[in-house]
């Protein structure tokens, strides 16, 4: 290998068509043209990176069993928020849709409680996705949470 | 669907229309549980990831401005959940000592695709466990960043926004995947025909 030969790292960063970090990609596209060993690399690269299986793709029927899933519990909450202002003979009747609608053919007609902007105006798309440190802090509560169950404090 | 029909149907679902969730729901579920299968590797566990995906995609809606698409939403979305998700499993095997037995069976393989042929290439069969074996091996970002230029083909610049990291550290992870997927495959590679 020669000094000036492409290390792993920018061979796997070309291979994806990404800037590499020790050439610009002009002078790293001019090195591989020269160097028969780092072509080599390369290849054996390409070679590997293109025996990766990737997973079959799901089945068309996978997205109405997600809709009508989805539907049923959009379906059970809606209906979970009612119930405590409903009386004893409403409850019975509350479970007795909940059931019929879980037993429905077509469940993506189950009654929806439809998304109000209420009490949620000020809400920004951003706050409702996990984001990724929190992620971190909250492995660590459950962490110490499951070490505590195991050891029984 | 175009980003003015999408408009156009999230109007239609804020106004109440039922029928318009589920629309969008089929429209982005195969998207969605493929990514999540092949971020996370069990089509079961993934299905039960794209629910939650879209039932904070309903919570959500209200304060949806449209300055991202829903396809870009829930990209984003179901990433995240599976990193979640994956160091989640770490820690439970780490926890209790769990180890997955080398035997079991590929969660990948266990469901049942109707359109599968029973005689699949064996050859195929195994590399995709081994596959799955290896992306053990891999930390949940540096998987996520491989699934997502690798099987997806996202740039890392998209990645990068997408994770909310710096791109050389992207790059860093991506290489650091490879690397390992390199190694840990190497039989693999050297039977292939
Ligand atoms: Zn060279």
């Amino acid at each position: 290998m020669k000094p000036d030969c492409l290390n792993e790292r920018d061979l796997i960063l070309l291979h994806y068509g990404e800037c590499p970090d020790g050439a610009t990609p002009a002078a790293a596209a001019d090195h591989l043209a020269a160097c028969a060993a780092c072509r080599a690399r390369q290849e054996q690269l390409a070679l590997e990176l293109a025996r990766i299986p990737a997973a079959v793709d799901p089945e068309p029927a996978v997205a109405t069993r997600i809709a009508a899933r989805v539907n049923e519990r959009l379906g059970r909450r809606s209906a979970l928020r009612w119930l405590p202002v409903l009386g004893g003979a409403a409850v019975a009747a509350a479970a007795l849709i909940i059931t019929f609608a879980v037993r429905s053919p077509q469940p993506e007609l189950v009654q929806i409680q439809p998304p109000t902007t209420a009490n949620s105006t000020a809400m920004n798309l951003e706050e409702d996705l996990p984001d990724i440190d929190f992620l971190e802090d909250l492995d660590v509560i459950e962490a110490l949470e499951l070490l505590r169950q195991i050891e029984g404090v | 669907m175009d980003n003015a029909q999408e408009l156009l149907l999230l109007e239609q679902i804020r106004a109440g229309d039922q029928a318009g969730f589920a629309t969008l729901m089929r429209q982005h579920a195969p998207k969605v549980v493929g990514l999540a299968t092949r971020l996370i590797g069990d089509r079961s566990e993934a299905e039960d990831l794209a629910q939650e995906a879209f039932l904070r995609l309903h919570r959500a809606l209200p304060g949806f401005r449209g300055d991202s698409s829903i396809g870009t939403w829930l990209y984003r979305t179901t990433t995240r959940l599976a990193i979640d998700h994956l160091r989640r499993e770490k820690l439970k095997r780490k926890l209790f000592f769990f180890r997955q037995n080398e035997d079991d069976p590929d969660p990948i393989e266990t469901v049942s695709d109707p359109r599968s042929n029973p005689a699949r290439d064996l050859h195929t069969r195994q590399a995709m466990r081994r596959l799955s074996q290896a992306l053990r091996k891999l930390s949940a970002r540096q998987r996520a960043v491989f699934v997502l230029r690798h099987h997806e083909g996202l740039p890392l610049q998209e990645i990068a926004a997408l994770l909310g990291l710096e791109t050389g550290t992207v790059k860093a992870h991506l290489h650091r995947a490879v690397t390992t997927l390199r190694l840990e495959l190497a039989d693999v590679y050297e039977e292939a025909p």
